[in-house]
């Protein structure tokens, strides 16, 4: 099938979908996700073996979470797309204020290979509930044949809207060539930037999730077994995959020996394997070039002289051990570029400004944690960090909640999935103003008078004057208007 | 990096694992071995009973059973059991293969099946009977007694090459490892050949638990304070009955496989002493000389024993106050010593406390006590028709042949290895040692163990490859260094 | 397997040493040939003894033997009596004196009929003269190729 016929069939499908109501839509996503529930040990099974993804990580994140942004978007959403009044300004009085969710018509979602179910289903679903059609393209190495469509077989409306085209980044570029009306694509920067070229002059709106280099800082003031737990779990789950991961670890001096012995210890406990029953914490890692890309750059790190604990590839496999990495310098290919892989660079900081400076001079800023006792603190470098999210004395944890938006900012890409925004980014507001029927004209009607002008002037002033006085002026300068509007221009 | 995936992990280095380790090794398998215990240099073994108890057995020395009616006894060293048991080998007998064969569903348990698998590793043994030339005192008041009440008796085989006992070695120091590597035991056998062949062995790993995997197994675990884990496609659990036991449980296993850690058999055992106005001398020379034969006994479910023990061991089995006590004890070398081991059938269960302590539930039921009582009373016609001034009898029982708790089976709910020595539902872990026994034989275990092992490498290495086949497909002289 | 440093064993003192040697009094008086446990200074030998117990039971090991050797040599002797008839109860009641006694027991006999004291007059062990017992093992270099 060629890339003309998906979006033809896509536009076909989401006229159709003009006739469903959102009740209807949210009826059958909500039996999607008991599908989903019912089916959890399957399809944990086949992104297991797709991804290499330990069991755990394919239940809790895949599943679970999609589940619960399914759940969450089952009850937001007839708020968040409902048709929303907007208050008239008085100089407009007599009419009403409307604006309407409405959908886009044509989602194309491409996704990455980290998340093939979770990220597919978060966009697929907003858009579906917003009344588009979607065209999934996901990604050659975990593409998941054949599972989507079975979980909405039988669904009427949501079979008719979703299409799923399996190839590589030519399917990708033609896709685009045929013009869907917006593109969500979840990947990596150098990609990113290829689609925007490619829509720009097709005047297509790209949402962008990329890539990071996600920083976790921690103060002195820490529980510090609980915060090396969440370390490694920060920067481990999923491998290191996750956009998220932690890559970057900031740990205030006077906490930094104690912390990366403890970091040591607890990762040598971890249990590397694939395949597992529930009992593996970092499972394989999901393609051999990023394999490959891991063990560069920590190859890299070593030459130029990082000190590392743990790490290597079990032969045969694409099991790679946990490594942490001190003695740290920003040379090293590790601290510049992602490297999403089960790699824990860690560092040391003096100050809070300091630490602020350095992770906001990462270029990318997809989301970060702050750690410490002091609440205040916390929220103030919360603040000043150049990122799309935070979670303090947690970590990932904004992605937990599927009412918060997600996004980055700078290199990290633009636009938001989940949450309510997630949600409008699938739709256009449409504007509307209601007035009724009647034989009047409004003065800024023509004909264009000198009279007329001055009484602009004189409501305007009104309008930015303060105080009773001035409110009278408007309302003397309104109705002369009106009454003058009414007549035509003066024939001599 | 490059971190190795081994063809197998093999947890454990006694009977199962040494035999194990060197058939896989032997068909070119890159092969890891961890053992908990450590490497010894034979002529380093512990000359004292001490040493031998705290650096060569697990718990330093004894694990009770939770009554605490039974003492248990495991080696934890290269070589595991094997270095220090008595290496005495007997062949199952149809009386114990047919009931495993009755309770695991599986007709290759019996005489004729396991035939091929004993012979293949007698041959990689040295065996001999022990002649009467090295009868000892406690050896000639047992066979006086048995001639006199009319039982029969037969000569002892034991896995032993050179201990020149006409010399004048006492072989009762081998119970804490052959100085002389005369022993059969596996560390003296099997483990340096199956090295040869590129076996890799880490001892002092203690391994914790595994995790199975679509491509491999991770087995982890503790060298010293530091923690490890290694990868290998398949790893072989042979830990012993009681470690394999443990490291599934740990694993989290219990819940998939309902018969873990239940038929728990040892054998237990009753020590009673006698005195003589002349010096026995129980503990010189081949300690252990005679065994029982007799039809009657076999088929009563008990077995007498001709064995002797350190000054330690004894003190510890002796009965009585202090005085008494230490009269007996001054009196050692006029004591001697006969066994009754009885076939358990009342089947025990091992279990993890909460903080992960190996509980092991064996009490004696009333069929034990009863065989118990039945040998107990002819060791007794024994000491008396011989001439004992005195018989004092062990207050404790004592357990040397740990058994099954990993029963091998068709049958998932009464089983939790498959016939192919693979875990029910996990195909890459293996179940290779004495915890693989439906039941408890009433024979010595670990021939059987042995032979155990090379079906499984059999089985390991796809198809019933016949033992002689597995020996053929050796270069010449590699099968020459097992000669 | 772990450093004996490391374990709960390292903290055996000079009193429980001394504890420890009251306790073997009662079990060891001596009678002529042997001497009693603590001429024997057998007592000292209890943390080689404990190295390869588990780290619960050695300290488990610890607080019995200050206890038990805290008591007067009378109810010391009385203790080891009610262990000596517990024992013969069946099943779990019999348990704890069992336990006891392995406990006990266990370690005084281990330590003293090892052969490891060096009291006898010519340096070597004075217990294994007076059971005159001495195992033989002749060990040449070729024998453990
Ligand atoms: C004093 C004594 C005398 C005996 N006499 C005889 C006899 O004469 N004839 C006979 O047939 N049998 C005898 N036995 C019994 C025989 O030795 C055992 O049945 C046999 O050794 C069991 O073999 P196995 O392979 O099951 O386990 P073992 O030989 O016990 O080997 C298991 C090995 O695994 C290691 N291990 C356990 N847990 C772990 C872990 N978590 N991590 C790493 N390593 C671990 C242990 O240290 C050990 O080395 C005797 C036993 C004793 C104690």
């Amino acid at each position: 099938m060629t890339a003309t016929h998906y979006l033809d069939q896509a536009r076909t499908a989401a006229e159709g979908l003009r006739e469903s109501s959102l009740k209807e839509r949210l009826a059958e996503l909500a039996l999607l996700r008991q599908r989903i529930d019912q089916r959890r040990e399957d399809i944990a099974e086949q992104v297991m073996a797709e991804t290499g993804k330990c069991r755990t990580d394919a239940l809790v994140s895949e599943i679970m979470g999609s589940l619960d942004y399914l759940h969450w978007l089952n009850k937001a959403a007839p708020a968040v797309l409902a048709d929303e009044k907007v208050s008239t300004p008085i100089a407009l009085m007599g009419k009403a204020s409307r604006i309407w969710h409405e959908a886009l018509g044509t989602v194309l979602i491409i996704t990455p290979w980290n998340y093939p179910l979770h990220i597919a289903l978060t966009a697929i679903a907003p858009a579906f509930a917003a009344g588009n059609a979607v065209i999934l393209k996901p990604s050659e190495h975990t593409p998941l044949k054949g599972l989507l469509e079975s979980l909405v077989a039988d669904l009427p409306l949501l079979s008719s809207a979703l299409q799923i085209a399996y190839g590589d980044g030519d399917t990708a570029r033609a896709l685009i060539d045929a013009r869907p009306d917006k593109i969500c694509f979840t990947g990596s920067a150098a990609t990113g930037k290829a689609i925007l070229a490619q829509a720009a002059p097709l005047l297509i709106p790209v949402d962008l999730e990329l890539g990071g280099k996600d920083a976790m800082l921690v103060f002195d003031d820490v529980d510090l077994h609980r915060t090396s737990a969440g370390a490694l779990w920060g920067a481990f789950t999923n491998a290191g995959q996750s956009c998220t991961s932690v890559e970057a670890l900031y740990v205030q001096r006077p906490l930094y020996r104690d912390m990366v012995a403890t970091l040591a210890q607890q990762l040598d406990a971890l249990i590397v394997n694939e395949g597992d029953a529930g009992d593996a914490d970092i499972g394989a890692m999901t393609t051999d070039f990023q394999c490959d890309i891991v063990e560069a750059q920590l190859e890299d790190a070593r030459k130029k002289g990082a000190q590392i604990h743990g790490g290597g590839r079990i032969a045969g496999t694409r099991l790679l051990r946990p490594a942490l990495v001190t003695e740290v310098t920003p040379d090293m290919l590790l601290m510049q570029q992602e490297t999403f892989g089960p790699v824990l660079p860690v560092l040391a900081f003096d100050n809070e400004a300091e630490a602020i400076r350095q992770v906001n001079n990462s270029g990318f800023g997809l989301s970060a944690s702050v750690w410490s006792k002091d609440l205040d603190r916390a929220a103030r470098v919360a603040r000043a960090l150049r990122v799309g999210a935070v979670s303090i004395n947690n970590v990932m944890l904004t992605e937990g909640n599927p009412a918060l938006p997600f996004g980055g900012v700078g290199a990290s890409g633009s636009g938001r999935v989940k949450g309510a925004e997630g949600l409008r980014g699938m739709t256009r507001s449409k504007a509307v103003l209601i007035d009724k029927q009647h034989g009047k004209l409004e003065a800024n009607w023509y004909p264009y008078t000198r009279e007329k002008y001055r009484l602009f002037g004189q409501l305007i002033s009104g309008l930015s004057g303060k105080g009773l006085a001035a409110l009278l002026r408007f309302a003397r300068a309104g109705l002369q208007l009106e009454s003058h509007a009414q007549k035509p221009r003066r024939n001599p | 990096m490059k971190l190795s995936r081994y063809d197998y992990i093999i947890v454990g280095s006694g009977a199962g694992g040494g035999v194990l380790a060197f058939h896989l090794a032997r068909a070119g398998k890159r092969v890891l071995m961890l053992e908990a215990g450590q490497r010894w240099q034979p002529r380093d073994y512990p000359d004292n009973e001490l040493d031998a108890s705290a650096r060569l057995m697990w718990s330093g020395g004894v694990e009770p059973s939770q009554d605490a009616s039974l003492m248990l006894m495991r080696g934890r060293t290269l070589g595991g059991g094997t270095v220090i048991n008595q290496c005495l080998l007997d062949r199952f007998d149809d009386i114990a293969l047919d009931d495993w064969a009755a309770r695991s569903g599986l007709d290759s348990f019996s005489e004729t099946a396991m035939g091929r698998h004993y012979d293949a590793v007698e041959a990689d043994l040295s065996l001999q009977s022990i002649p009467e030339s090295d009868w000892n005192g406690n050896a000639r008041i047992y066979a006086d007694g048995f001639d006199r009440l009319g039982y029969r008796r037969a000569p002892l085989r034991r896995g032993q090459s050179r201990c020149d006992v006409a010399g004048g070695n006492d072989c009762m120091r081998c119970l804490g490892g052959c100085p002389r590597a005369s022993k059969q035991s596996t560390a003296a056998t099997f483990l340096p050949r199956a090295e040869e062949l590129g076996l890799e062995i880490i001892t002092g790993c203690h391994i914790h638990g595994v995790v199975h995997g679509s491509a491999g197994v991770t087995v982890y675990g503790q060298v010293g304070r530091e923690q490890v884990q290694f990868f290998a496609a398949r790893c072989v659990l042979a830990a012993g009955t009681l470690g394999s036991s443990r490291i599934l449980m740990n694993s989290g296993l219990g819940d998939a496989l309902p018969a873990l850690g239940k038929g728990f058999f040892c054998h237990p055992q009753f020590v009673t002493f006698a005195r003589y106005a002349e010096p026995v001398d129980a503990h010189r020379g081949s300690f252990q000389a005679l065994k029982s034969d007799d039809p009657r006994f076999r088929a009563a479910g008990f077995k007498l024993e001709n064995v002797f023990m350190g000054p330690v061991a004894a003190a510890y089995l002796l009965p009585g106050g202090a005085r008494a006590h230490q009269r007996l004890m001054r009196d050692y070398r006029h004591l001697a010593c006969i066994e009754v081991a009885v076939r358990d059938v009342t089947p025990g269960r091992l279990s993890l406390s909460r903080g992960g302590q190996l509980r092991i539930h064996k009490s004696l039921g009333a069929p034990e006590r009863k065989r118990a009582r039945e040998g107990l009373k002819i060791i007794r016609d024994i000491y008396r028709v011989t001439g004992a001034t005195e018989v004092a009898q062990a207050p404790t029982g004592i357990g040397l042949h740990l058994m099954g708790g990993c029963a091998q089976g068709l049958h998932r709910d009464s089983s939790v290895v498959n016939p192919e020595f693979a875990v029910h539902g996990m195909p890459r872990l293996h179940v290779v040692d004495g915890s693989l026994f439906p039941s408890a034989p009433g024979i010595n275990p670990s021939l059987t163990i042995m032979a155990l092992a090379h079906r499984a490498a059999e089985a390991l290495l796809g198809g019933a490859q016949a033992p002689a086949g597995i020996s053929r497909s050796v270069p010449a002289d590699a099968a020459e260094v097992s000669a | 397997m772990t450093t004996p440093a490391s374990q709960p064993i390292a903290a055996f003192s000079q009193r429980h040493e001394q504890a420890l040697a009251r306790i073997g009094d009662v079990l060891i008086p001596g009678n002529g040939s042997l001497p009693s446990y603590s001429e024997s200074g057998a007592a000292a030998l209890a943390p080689r003894a404990l190295a390869g117990a588990r780290p619960v039971d050695q300290v488990m090991m610890l607080r019995l033997i200050s206890v038990v050797g805290a008591l007067p040599r009378p109810l010391i002797a009385l203790l080891l009596l009610c262990i000596r008839g517990g024992m013969r109860l069946p099943g779990i009641a019999g348990a704890p004196a069992r336990l006891l006694d392995l406990a006990l027991k266990g370690v005084v006999m281990n330590t003293y009929y090892c052969g490891l004291d060096r009291t006898a007059p010519d340096g070597d062990s004075a217990v294994f003269h007076a059971l005159d017992f001495r195992l033989q093992m002749q060990v040449d270099d070729e024998d453990t190729k």
